[in-house]
This record gives C-alpha cells, sequence and structure tokens, in this order.
C-alpha cells in the first residue's frame, strides 16, 4: 500500500495557559512512500518522527495536512478504520493476556464480514507467531518473555491482521545491543517475507542506515532529506544530516572558499566601512535627529589556511564548513592536511588514527585507514590526502551544501 | 499478504458514523456523570432547603424547592436546642488534645521503627500490624470494663486515652520516614545533633504532608464518632457532637410532632465544619483516605 | 549502627505506644476470649465473686438467639446488596470520569463529598427526605397530610407513595433505605481509589486497542477491569469488612430502635447486638458474638483473597 502525506503539519497548543506559544512538532511534511518499502524515520530527540508515526497510525490528527493510503484519504478516519499494525515502543503487551491471547485480541475485535471463526482466528494467530519464531511461546504471560520475545509478540499481534501499512516506534530502543543487532535483521526479514510497506521510527542513524529501503531524516519537526541510506550518506544536503549520518561521525574544519580553492583553516579578517547613520533620538525638548558613524562589515578577507582541494571558480569567497568522512582521508607524506598525531587505534581489519587540528570543531579528528598501510606512530604530525568525494563544504551561515 | 480486512467502503460514510459515534458517547458520558453528580449531592441540597423553611412550608404536599420565607431563625434554635455550643467545645477540645498526643506518640513510635535498631523490632512490627486485621467491636467490651474500673465514666480521659495509639498511622508514618535517606541522620550523629533535635528539624518537615493527613483524618475521628462516646460519656458535660446531634429532639411545641427543619438546621451545622475542612486541605485528605480506607 | 546506647532509647522511643497497646488492645484481645469461653459470664456476678465454669455456651446461647440469627441476617444481606451495587456504580462512574476532561476535577470533589460527612448527621437528612411527614407518629386513620420528597418524586411520576421508615413500614421498604443510603456513603472511597487505579493504568494499552478496533464494551471488560483487578479486590475486600461492621448508617436513619417504632430492633446487625449484650452487662455473649463476628471477617477476606488469587492479575 502506497502511503502519501500532503503538507502534514502538526502543531500543539501551548501548555502553559499564560503564554500562547505554540509547538510547531511536524511542519509541512510532504512525502510518498511507494509500496512494500521498509522507511525509517530518523532523528534526535523532538524531531517529531514519533508525531508523524502517531498521525500516520490516526492516535493524533495532523493541523493541517492530508494522509492516503493508496487513493483512499484516510486522514479523517480513526486507527481501526484505517488498517494499520502499531507497536508501541514499550511493546504495550496486555499483561494479564497469554501470548496467544495477545495476539488474537486484534482478531477479535473483528466485526460483520470481517469476523472469522475460532480455527481461522487460531490459524492466524500461529501463522503471525510462527512468521517472528515464537509459536512455541504461546501460552506464556509477557512478564515471562525476554525483551526480545515480547518484541517479537508485539510485531506478531501488529501483523496477525494483516495491516495495509506497518508502523514501529523505536522498535529496537528497548533492547541490549546484541538483541538489537539480531532483531533488526528479523525486522527486515518480516517486512521482506510480507511486503507490507512499513514505517519505523528510530533515532539510531545505524540501525536506520542497515535497514531502511528510505530513510528520511528530520531536525525540528522539519524534514532535511529522504532518499536511499547510502545517497544521503555520500551526499548530505546540509551540515545537520552530515553529522548525524556515520559511525564514526564525520569531521567538521573551519575553513573556506576562495579563488577556486577549497582551504582548511586559517583566519578571518572581517572587512569593515564606516557609515553615517541619520538617528532620531527622544530628548526632553522632543526628537532630535543625530548624525552618527557606523562600523558595518561588508565581507570577510581569509587568510593562512591549507589549500586541500580544487573548488569552482565561480563560487563566491565565503567561509565554510568543511566535512571530511573518517574514510576520506588518505595517509601521504605530502598529503595537504597537515594533523597533530595523537593516537592510533587498530581494530584489525582497519585502523583509526586520532589526531588534533587547530581548525577542528571537536577536540579530536578521527580518520580511518588500512590497518596495513604504514604509520610511524612516533611522529608528531601526520599527513592526509583527502578524497573528495568524501569532503563537503558547507555555508557557515545557512549550514546548506556548498557544491564543488 | 493480501489487504483482506478493509473492503469497498465510502470513506465519508465512515468518517461521519465516527464522529457522530464520539459525540454521542461524550454526551452519554456526561448526561450519566452530570446525573449522578445531582443525586449525589441532593441529600446536602435537601438538608439545607429544608433547614430555612418554616414547619408548616416543610410539611406542605407540593414541596416548594426554595424557601418562600428563609427562616434563619432555625440555625438559632436549633444551636440552643441542641446545645450545640457545648458539644462543639467538647469536640474541639477532646479533638485536639486527642490528636496532639497521639501525633506525639505516633513519631516516637514510627521513628523507633524506622531507624533505630533493637532485638524483635521485626516481630514486634508485624505484631502491630495483625492487630489491624482484628475489629474494634472486640476491644470495645473489655475497654468498657477497663475505663469503668479506672473510674474514667464521664470524664474527657475516657474519650482520649484509649484510642491514642493507631497502628495505621504508626504504619504509614513508618514508610513516610523510611524513604528519609539514612545518610541524613547518620550525617547528624556525626555532628553530634541529639535524636529528638534530628527528628524536629529533619524528618517532621519531611514528612509533614503525612503528618498534616493524620492530624486531619485523626480530627475528623473526633468529629464522626459515635460508639465508644455514647457508651462511656453520655453526660451533658463530656457528650460528643454525633452523640448530641443523634440524642437531640427537635420538637414542635405547638403540634408536638418533631420540627424537621430545626434538626435540620442542626446537621447542617454539624457538617459545615467538615465541608470547610475538605475545601481547603482537600489534597490531604484525599491523599490520606486512598491509602486507609478507613473512614474517620 | 547497632549498639546498646540504642537499644534502651528505642524502647524509650516506644514505651508509651506499647503501654497504651498493652491495656487497650493487648489485654482486650485475652479478655474478650477468656469472656467468650466462660458460661454465661457477666462482669457483675464477677465482681460479686461468681465463678464460672469454662465452655461454649455463650457461643450455644448466641447462635440459638433469634434476635442474633435477625442481627446476622441483616448484615450478611446489606453486605450482599451494598458491595456489589456500590463497587459496579463506583467502577462506572471511575470509568466515566477517566474519559472526560472538562469538569473532570469538579465532578471528581462532587463525588467525594459524602465522605467528608458524620454518618449520623446525613442519615437524618435521608430520613427526613424517606419520612412520611404527616405521619410520623400516627395511628391507622390518620390522614397523610404529605409524604417526603421520595415519595413526592415518585408521585410525580404516577406512582403512589411507599411507607419507607415509618410505623407499620415493611421490612423491604427499610432496607430499600438502608442500601440507598449505604451505597451512597460508600461511593467516594470506592471511587477516589478506582480512579486512582485508572489513571496509573499506561495509555498505551488504551492506543494499542484503539488501533485495533477494539469496541468500548471489549475494551473495558478485556483491558480496564483485569487491569484495574487488583484496586477492584481492594474495594471490594475492605467493603465486606466495612459491611459487616455496619452499625451507625442504621442509627443515623432509625436512631437507637435500630427499625421503625412499630418494630424495633428489626434491623439491628452483629455489631449492633454485641452492644445491646454489653449494656445489658452479658460480657460473655458480647464476646462471643464479638469473637463470631471476627471469625466470619477472617473467612470472608480469606475467600475473597482465594478468589483474587485467581482473577486477579497483580
Amino acid at each position: 500500500m502506497k502511503v502519501e502525506l500532503q503538507n502534514l503539519t502538526k502543531i500543539f497548543p501551548s501548555r502553559n495557559k499564560k503564554s500562547n506559544e505554540e509547538v510547531v512538532a511536524v511542519s509541512d511534511f510532504t512525502f510518498t512512500i511507494p509500496d512494500g518499502k521498509l522507511v525509517g524515520l530518523l532523528g534526535p530527540s523532538g524531531c517529531g518522527k514519533s508525531t508523524t508515526l502517531y498521525m500516520i497510525s490516526g492516535l493524533q490528527k495532523p493541523t493541517p495536512g492530508k494522509i492516503f493510503f493508496g487513493d483512499e484519504d484516510v486522514t479523517e478516519l480513526s486507527p481501526e478504520n484505517r488498517g494499520i499494525g502499531l507497536v508501541f515502543q514499550n511493546y504495550a503487551l496486555y499483561p494479564h493476556m497469554t501470548v496467544k491471547q495477545n495476539i488474537l485480541f486484534p482478531l477479535q475485535n473483528l466485526k460483520g464480514a470481517d469476523r472469522m471463526s475460532k480455527p481461522e482466528m487460531l490459524e492466524r494467530a500461529y501463522e503471525a507467531a510462527k512468521l517472528v519464531q515464537i509459536d512455541g511461546l504461546m501460552d506464556r504471560k509477557p512478564s515471562e518473555l525476554s525483551g526480545g520475545q515480547q518484541q517479537r509478540v508485539a510485531i506478531a499481534r501488529a501483523l496477525v491482521k494483516m495491516p495495509r501499512v506497518l508502523l514501529l516506534d523505536e522498535p529496537l530502543s528497548n533492547l541490549d545491543a546484541r538483541l538489537r543487532l539480531q532483531t533488526r535483521e528479523e525486522i527486515r526479514r518480516i517486512q521482506k517475507e510480507t511486503g507490507i510497506t512499513t514505517i519505523f521510527v528510530t533515532h539510531d542513524q545505524e540501525e536506520a542506515m542497515s535497514i531502511s529501503d528510505i530513510i528520511v531524516v528530520m531536525k525540528l519537526g522539519v524534514v532535511q532529506q529522504v532518499g536511499k541510506p547510502q545517497d544521503i550518506y555520500d551526499d548530505p544536503i546540509n551540515l545537520f544530516v552530515a553529522k548525524f549520518l556515520g559511525t564514526p561521525p564525520i569531521n567538521v574544519f573551519h575553513g573556506y572558499i576562495k579563488g577556486g580553492k577549497l582551504y582548511v583553516g586559517g583566519t578571518e579578517t572581517p572587512i569593515t566601512e564606516t557609515v553615517e547613520v541619520e538617528e532620531t533620538v527622544e530628548t526632553e525638548n522632543g526628537p532630535v535627529t543625530e548624525v552618527k558613524t557606523v562600523e558595518n562589515i561588508v565581507g570577510y578577507k581569509y587568510d593562512g589556511g591549507t589549500a586541500v582541494l580544487p573548488a569552482d571558480a565561480a563560487i563566491e569567497e565565503r567561509g565554510v564548513y568543511i566535512g571530511i568522512r573518517p574514510e576520506g582521508f588518505e595517509l601521504k607524506k605530502r598529503g595537504a592536511l597537515e594533523c597533530k598525531l595523537s593516537n592510533v587505534e587498530v581494530m584489525g581489519r582497519d585502523c583509526s588514527v586520532v589526531s588534533t587540528h587547530e581548525a577542528a570543531e571537536s577536540p579530536t579528528v578521527r580518520s580511518i585507514i588500512d590497518s596495513d598501510s604504514d604509520i610511524d606512530r612516533e611522529a608528531e604530525t601526520v599527513r592526509f590526502a583527502l578524497k573528495p568525494n568524501k569532503v563537503f563544504a558547507f555555508d557557515k551561515w545557512t549550514e546548506e551544501r556548498i557544491y564543488f | 499478504m493480501a489487504d483482506v480486512i478493509m473492503h469497498e467502503r465510502n470513506i465519508q460514510l465512515v468518517s461521519a458514523r465516527q464522529r457522530i459515534m464520539k459525540i454521542a458517547v461524550l454526551v452519554a458520558l456526561y448526561i450519566f456523570l452530570i446525573a449522578m453528580a445531582i443525586t449525589v449531592l441532593f441529600p446536602f441540597y435537601w438538608m439545607i432547603n429544608s433547614s430555612l423553611k418554616t414547619l408548616e412550608e416543610y410539611r406542605l404536599s407540593i414541596p416548594t424547592f426554595w424557601p418562600r420565607q428563609v427562616m434563619l431563625s432555625n440555625y438559632v434554635d436549633a444551636f440552643n436546642t441542641a446545645n450545640l455550643g457545648r458539644l462543639f467545645l467538647n469536640t474541639m477540645y477532646v479533638g485536639i488534645v486527642s490528636t496532639l498526643l497521639s501525633l506525639v506518640i505516633t513519631v516516637l513510635c514510627a521513628f523507633a521503627f524506622a531507624r533505630l535498631e533493637f532485638k524483635g523490632k521485626n516481630t514486634l512490627f508485624a505484631a502491630l500490624l495483625a492487630t489491624m486485621m482484628i475489629p474494634g467491636e472486640l476491644f470495645t467490651i473489655t475497654n468498657y470494663q477497663t475505663v469503668n474500673s479506672f473510674g474514667w465514666m464521664n470524664t474527657y480521659t475516657v474519650l482520649i486515652v484509649p484510642f491514642l495509639v493507631s497502628v495505621f498511622y504508626i504504619y504509614l508514618l513508618r514508610q513516610n520516614f523510611m524513604q528519609i535517606p539514612n545518610e541524613l541522620y547518620l550525617a547528624a550523629k556525626v555532628d553530634g545533633t541529639s535524636d529528638i533535635k534530628y527528628l524536629w528539624k529533619v524528618m517532621i518537615p519531611l514528612a509533614l504532608p503525612t503528618l498534616i493527613s493524620i492530624t486531619i483524618l485523626k480530627m475528623m475521628g473526633a468529629w464522626n464518632s459515635y460508639i465508644w462516646p455514647r457508651l462511656v460519656a453520655n453526660d451533658d458535660a463530656h457528650k460528643l457532637i454525633t452523640n448530641g446531634l443523634r440524642g437531640a429532639s427537635f420538637m414542635d411545641t405547638t403540634t408536638n410532632e418533631p420540627h424537621i427543619p430545626q434538626q435540620m438546621a442542626a446537621v447542617a451545622l454539624v457538617s459545615i465544619p467538615l465541608f470547610l475542612v475538605f475545601i481547603f486541605l482537600r489534597k490531604y485528605i484525599m491523599k490520606g483516605v486512598s491509602r486507609s480506607g478507613i473512614k474517620g | 549502627m547497632v549498639d546498646s546506647k540504642h537499644q534502651w532509647k528505642a524502647w524509650l522511643y516506644l514505651s508509651p505506644a506499647i503501654v497504651l497497646l498493652l491495656i487497650f488492645t493487648v489485654w482486650p484481645i485475652i479478655n474478650t476470649i477468656r469472656m467468650a469461653f466462660l458460661e454465661g459470664y457477666d462482669s457483675l456476678s464477677a465482681v460479686n465473686g461468681t465463678t464460672f465454669s469454662f465452655g461454649f455456651g455463650n457461643f450455644i446461647k448466641v447462635v440459638q438467639y433469634k434476635q442474633f440469627l435477625t442481627c446476622l441476617k441483616n448484615t450478611a444481606l446489606l453486605c450482599v446488596t451494598t458491595v456489589p451495587i456500590s463497587t459496579l456504580l463506583a467502577l462506572l462512574i471511575a470509568v466515566c470520569l477517566n474519559a472526560i476532561k472538562p469538569l473532570q476535577k469538579l465532578l471528581q470533589t462532587i463525588f467525594f463529598l459524602p465522605y467528608v460527612t458524620n454518618s449520623i448527621a446525613i442519615g437524618m437528612v435521608f430520613a427526613a427526605m424517606f419520612n412520611i411527614v404527616g405521619n410520623a407518629h400516627g395511628t391507622e386513620n390518620e390522614i397523610i397530610v404529605t409524604a417526603g420528597i421520595i415519595n413526592n418524586v415518585i408521585e410525580f411520576f404516577g406512582g403512589t407513595h411507599i411507607n419507607w421508615i415509618n410505623a407499620g413500614s415493611t421490612y423491604w421498604a427499610n432496607m430499600t433505605v438502608m442500601i440507598v443510603y449505604i451505597v451512597w456513603n460508600a461511593l467516594p472511597f470506592k471511587i477516589l481509589v478506582l480512579l486512582g487505579g485508572l489513571q496509573s493504568i499506561n495509555k498505551q494499552y488504551y492506543d494499542a486497542a484503539k488501533v485495533d478496533g477494539t469496541s468500548r464494551r471489549r475494551v473495558f471488560t478485556r483491558i480496564t477491569v483485569p487491569l484495574l483487578s487488583p484496586m477492584l479486590a481492594y474495594v471490594v475486600i475492605t467493603g465486606f469488612i466495612g459491611g459487616f461492621k455496619e452499625y451507625t448508617s442504621i442509627v443515623g436513619i432509625f436512631d437507637e430502635t435500630m427499625g421503625p417504632p412499630d418494630d424495633k430492633g428489626r434491623l439491628n446487625t452483629m455489631v449492633g447486638f454485641i452492644y445491646d449484650a454489653l449494656e445489658t452487662s452479658k460480657q460473655g455473649r458480647a464476646s462471643a458474638a464479638a469473637l463470631i463476628l471476627f471469625g466470619i471477617i477472617l473467612v470472608i477476606t480469606l475467600i475473597n483473597l482465594q478468589v483474587s488469587k485467581k482473577k486477579v492479575h497483580y
């Protein structure tokens, strides 16, 4: 089932009665989720991803905006009329019912033409349980299950009535690291097997990247970028997206673009002009106009950075953030970027060179290189050449990507 | 898997039906709740309404829902007839003295159980809790003989002393004291603070809400107690308010009929202090009650 | 932290409570059991030096008493009617209250109001409401001048007035009044506890049910009630314990006579029976009755706990 969001917006009225400040949880989200895909809504907490999920489920109503399942406008429909399955963050399994009763519960709610006979229901429940491999635990209570098993029961309960869309709210956040890895593959497998359009919410970029067909990166209610995980990683649209995706995270440097070159570091000196401004001041004798001289910043002069890569000469001279992925560094005796070496961590297949650079935003610069490359651990400095496709420049003010 | 469940349907119709259902349910909820609230409130309204009527108006066969002639004099008469002034004073005296003494005993006891270590502590505490199971009537029989042999009949002592210790309040306060970190007590010991000073400066301020709940419930208990006072202090000098109210006879001198408006005025006078306490201390009462289940 | 200094200090702090408990709690337990098993014990003869032999005579006498059987029947009847009625009604009100937003606080306060009343005082108001005004002391032939407000309402809706509590009233009319009053009195505590329980149920269970299109009825029976079962068990158990100790609400409506003027003692209860025996100095009999009451409460509570162990989800 194709899911279409049109200008989806959610404004919460202010909680404080005195101030009229509204909270915009989701702002103008337009997006079409193709049929049968696994989509991850990704962002830090408070970015509106869960609100979006709840609006798709029908538990919350958009203010304004429309939601279509296929060609059907479901905006006004309550959850039960939408044909969705929802897995809650802490599963919301009914503690007083057995696994079997929990899974049967949605089927027993069906009325009229949808109503099934008892054997049919049981068959469906076992089918769903088998799909998530918990058919051996049917008579246990949720409290007798591990976190991972509870998660599976919750998924089985959501799948049993064969929803048109499956929604998962932070499905892995309550699991320990090992189970998380296992369960995310499980979710991928189940989604593939059933072919149900699935949307899940997460704050963990690795989780989103590893299993999604499409990810949607959100920040403060606004969609930043939508695309295949690899495409977003390789081509982030702004500094936020670049920083949010990837482990270890991208290294950010202060720098600038000038005369067809990308510089790391250097100093910027403001260029000012003196202008005379008329200003009206209230005095005892009424308003009086005074003339003042004011220093205005009209631009910056950059000086002293290291040129690391060529850039489009047509780009106006300006300050930038330079993001370099850890794998974008290459050890080169004559490399352009010189860093102070602080540590080398060997991690088997590759090793991680930890160094410092005065223009870096973070205290350390982490680069990943092949472990068989030759590093002098005793050296004070290390020199890197950069791979152009792993280096991104972002405008210093708007933080938008500059293509060069 | 295909979409088996969603059949062909008219979206407008489904969402309209959904909205109507929602409103209908909400309207039904409010109608039910308001009707129940009126039922609950009606006796209070009827008490006030009747207390302000003349006896003639009260006896009309089509009742009036607001008195034609507001008889505030009923309140004055009721106050005098039932000797309410004396009853108020008696009850306040017993209530205040027994609350204060009871608080001291309860605080000391709860402190010992919560903070001090001594042999047999857990056994003693369990034994105390076990006595809560026994209905009070079982104690009354012997206590009646005991106070009689002490020569306490028709005194304030008999109304105050036998009920000073409430196992439930000790339990409540001990639980509250236990939540206060033990480190505070040890720190006080290191500084050479005495137990009593520590109790007064640290424990009591931190457990204040519970102490307030206990105070209110204890005062309400004195106000509402009936069985024991009637048994042991039935003379005019020591009678408590509930007993006095039940025992007072409100007669119309001319018809020799019960003067219900006057009686209702007396009931209102007895009820009003409770309502005032409730309005101002609602939070503490509801908190105390939800943990106890004991009336008064 | 254990040192000898604390030992005596602890006992010092405990001493006032322990002394009072020994006199007014521990001794009564021992003495009540003693008196119950001394044949025909009464304190007046005891003072004069009469000795009593040990035996079950008090218990046998008590159970053979017609008056005791009436009291037991009344008490049991009030329990089995008022506990289910008030619990169901309180559950319904609590669930409805939990479902609304505007007016919730106000209504909650109103529903708690009967709790902070004096059950004797408000009993007198109920008596006035159910009274037949002109016939309070009347004879058979006296014309009823007017009926009380409840009868007025019944007549307004085309019914005929009922003699609820006056001379000549029937047992069932009396009982109805008592049930109405006790339920009215029992609601606040139950609503408070149940609403507190409802508000602590995780809202996600209801969201999950909503997604699955669960009907309101099923949400109530399959989710709300099971998750509320510990609270329900609590109000039912305390309700039964309170019900078996019912006394003052009857005094409130019928005064000390425990029944309409022409049939005194008709509505007497277990506790009433104990006090009657006490006032006539029949301590042996009173003690036996008190132990029987204790036994009944214990058994009922154990049954309740046993049932809830199977049904209650903790």
